[in-house]
């Protein structure tokens, strides 16, 4: 559940933000689009939203990819590309414990 | 217990480090490789390129109103040029400076300041984005650039203007200040040398007795002490040759980001 929750904040929350907060702060975009950065309250605000939306990106990344890790590197990594997932050799050893 | 604890952490803070230090190294080879950098500036040309297509030539800056000026307006980078002839113009309050412009135009020419406040003008309060994270709001007046480039008249084979300075960058008087724009910056009706900030002379700490305005880029595009300009085709044999000081410590060329 809370998987499924950061996978949608991460898609509809933080990639929108991080790029309507990069044309809010990029001068060039300013021109193009008036008043779009006061929308957000200015500069700063637009880039304090940028950086908050980019540390928890790169938060995100280094949490989904230790989880891949510590539930099997190898057999995730091959049912992301082929679909195949092993389960069996997991049932063998709770029967084992 | 404790023995196998400390053991752990040993051992994690070891692995930590190496990692890093792996990271760190690995960093270095990719900035020194041929490929990495390429990778990196086909980012910034597909930025520009973008940025391009979706504004038109002529898009303007944001203007704003005498109340929103914000009540300083900070000096950055240079605050006095560490430089003998510009100490002396400066002593004389700028009476025998000449701005030359030269290069690839028909008619080369030499300005005095006075030259400079006959040519057609422009006022304008903007807001200067600085790369390090602050902005402010200031009003500046000065000589349209596209009045100056027309007098003058680039050649056919005209692509950038580049702005050479009077402050060294580093110990020993070496590595002026310089940076670049193309035509389509340089011709932008908000495009001006500066003379005036805040309905006064330009400060020293702001570039006087000249500073470059070019409203939809960052702040390191805007050259302050502007004591030549030239018309070129290419950045080929100018300083490191990126097109500008900053542009050849690794900065992007197009600031308009």
């Amino acid at each position: 559940m809370l998987q499924k929750l950061a996978y949608l904040v991460v898609i509809f929350v933080l990639l929108p933000l991080i790029i309507l907060m990069g044309i809010a702060m990029s001068p060039w975009m300013n021109s193009a689009l008036p008043g779009w950065v006061d929308l957000f309250g200015g500069r700063q605000a637009a880039r304090t939203l940028h950086f908050v939306a980019a540390w928890l990106l790169v938060g995100f990344v280094l949490i989904h990819v230790f989880e891949v890790i510590v539930s099997g590197l190898w057999n995730h990594l091959r049912s992301m590309i082929t679909g195949r997932y092993r389960i069996s050799t997991e049932v063998r050893h709770e029967r084992n414990t | 217990m404790n023995g196998t604890h400390d053991g752990r952490r040993r051992f994690l803070a070891r692995g930590i480090g190496a990692a890093g230090t792996l990271f760190v190294a690995g960093c270095e080879r990719l900035s020194n490789s041929d490929w990495f950098p390429k990778v990196l500036s086909a980012g910034e040309k597909a930025s520009a390129a973008v940025a391009h297509a979706i504004t038109s030539r002529k898009s303007m800056a944001q203007e704003f109103t005498d109340a929103d000026r914000s009540p300083s307006f900070r000096s950055n980078g240079t605050a006095e040029p560490d430089s003998d002839t510009y100490r002396m113009l400066a002593a004389n309050g700028f009476a025998d400076y000449r701005l030359e412009v030269g290069g690839l135009v028909a008619q080369p020419a030499s300005l005095s300041l006075a030259d400079l406040r006959a040519l057609p003008s422009r006022t304008q309060i903007t807001r200067h984005d600085c790369v390090e994270g602050w902005s402010a709001i200031a009003k500046w007046k000065g000589a349209r650039l596209a009045a100056l480039l027309e007098a003058v008249r680039p050649g056919p084979e005209a692509r950038f203007v580049v702005f050479h300075c009077a402050d060294p960058m580093e110990a020993g008087g070496t590595s002026p200040y310089y940076e670049s724009i193309d035509l389509e910056d340089a011709f932008h009706p908000q495009t001006i040398l500066a003379y005036e900030m805040n309905d006064a002379v330009l400060p020293i700490a702001n570039g006087a007795p000249i500073r470059l305005r070019v409203e939809r880029q960052l702040g390191y595009k805007h050259a302050k002490y502007v004591m030549r300009i030239e018309v070129v085709e290419s950045f080929v044999g100018i300083a490191g040759g990126k097109g500008g000081y900053w542009e050849d410590q690794g900065y992007q060329w197009f600031a308009g980001i």
